[in-house]
């Protein structure tokens, strides 16, 4: 093996930047456009679907998601229980370094507060960081309706997730 | 045995340049502590963590552009240079950009015929850029998004301005 090759890649893996990004659609998931380069928050002003998913409050969901070009930085998830405001961080999921041909898949589970809502909203945000002081943004929305379990009382959910934001 | 004193050297001067240059592992660090949505309000907040002098606004050094564009047959390198933008009102100004070229070529094969035209996902430039000297947990606070340098850099020496007088 020729050792020269092995460190030219390893000091070049830190800057490769080959992101677009979009949630799939299933039963649970029901997204507002298959556009992979949405940029304007926090739905990129999309008309919410007709028939969006029916959920319970608290369920655990499967989300998966592809991105057509690879950017160094993570996707975030977030819950909104109403108007595409108020959205609370439900989960980061890192994106490491990735040279495999796009488009890339990924999938994560999400435990979704147990609220309910008629027109409550799943936010993924893929967070570009080639340039960390800079960070730039992709928006992809799902809708949902979460009914309350029984006679169990719902919690509100926290409304607020990330201890560091003033 | 001399080829590895040579390649702990370079690990050594890269490491560092890295920390020097880029202002060491903090900065991804603290990047990664906040959300987009923080971040998000951290860019529309009335209240910055405090006053600046308006006269950071006027002077093209504290601005800094990032392109990613999105184009096929631009190849994945990064370039950085100095590019000049006739600012209505203010005049010709020139500021440091970084282009992230993403070759999308690739994306041909599953792109929706939308994305490939002028101005779609797979064939437009995104531009932000940021003013250096205004940053709240390291990330640029004053910023604007846009699709061509001169009104993205006008938009943010504008933002730039209306911030320093709240």
């Amino acid at each position: 093996m020729n050792f020269s090759l092995i460190f030219l890649f390893i000091f070049t893996m830190g800057s490769l930047s080959l992101a677009h990004s979009r949630l799939k659609a299933s039963d649970s998931i029901k997204i507002r456009s298959m556009n992979p380069g949405v940029k304007t928050g926090p739905c990129g002003g999309l008309a919410r679907v007709a028939q969006p998913a029916v959920l319970k409050a608290g369920d655990t969901v499967t989300v998966t998601w592809e991105e057509t070009i690879y950017h160094p930085g993570r996707y975030e998830f977030y819950f909104s229980q109403s108007g595409d405001s108020n959205f609370t961080l439900l989960k980061t999921v890192p994106n490491g370094v990735n040279n495999t041909p796009v488009p890339h898949q990924f999938s994560t589970t999400l435990a979704l507060p147990n609220v309910a809502c008629d027109d409550c909203t799943l936010q993924m945000i893929q967070v570009m960081t080639e340039n960390p002081n800079n960070p730039s943004n992709y928006y992809s929305c799902a809708d949902m309706q979460l009914k309350a379990i029984g006679t169990t009382p719902p919690t509100p959910a926290p409304s607020h997730t990330d201890p560091n934001c003033p | 045995m001399r080829r590895w004193i040579i390649y702990a050297i370079l690990f050594g001067v890269s490491v560092i340049a890295f920390n020097n240059c880029s202002g060491g592992f903090e900065v991804l660090e603290s990047v990664g502590r906040v959300s987009a949505q923080c971040l998000q309000k951290l860019r529309t907040s009335q209240k910055l963590n405090g006053s600046f002098d308006p006269v950071i606004c006027e002077n093209p050094e504290n601005y800094q552009c990032d392109i990613r564009r999105f184009r096929k047959g631009v190849g994945h390198q990064t370039q950085q240079d100095q590019q000049c933008a006739d600012i209505a009102g203010i005049g010709e100004t020139c500021v440091a950009v970084t282009t992230f070229n993403f070759d999308t070529s690739q994306q041909e094969i599953f792109a929706e015929p939308a994305d490939l035209v002028e101005g779609g996902s797979y064939n437009r430039d995104e531009i932000s850029c940021m003013n250096t000297q205004i940053t709240d947990h390291k990330i640029a606070v004053v910023q604007a998004e846009g699709s061509r340098l001169v009104d993205t850099l006008e938009s943010t020496i504008l933002n730039c301005r209306a911030r320093s007088r709240q």
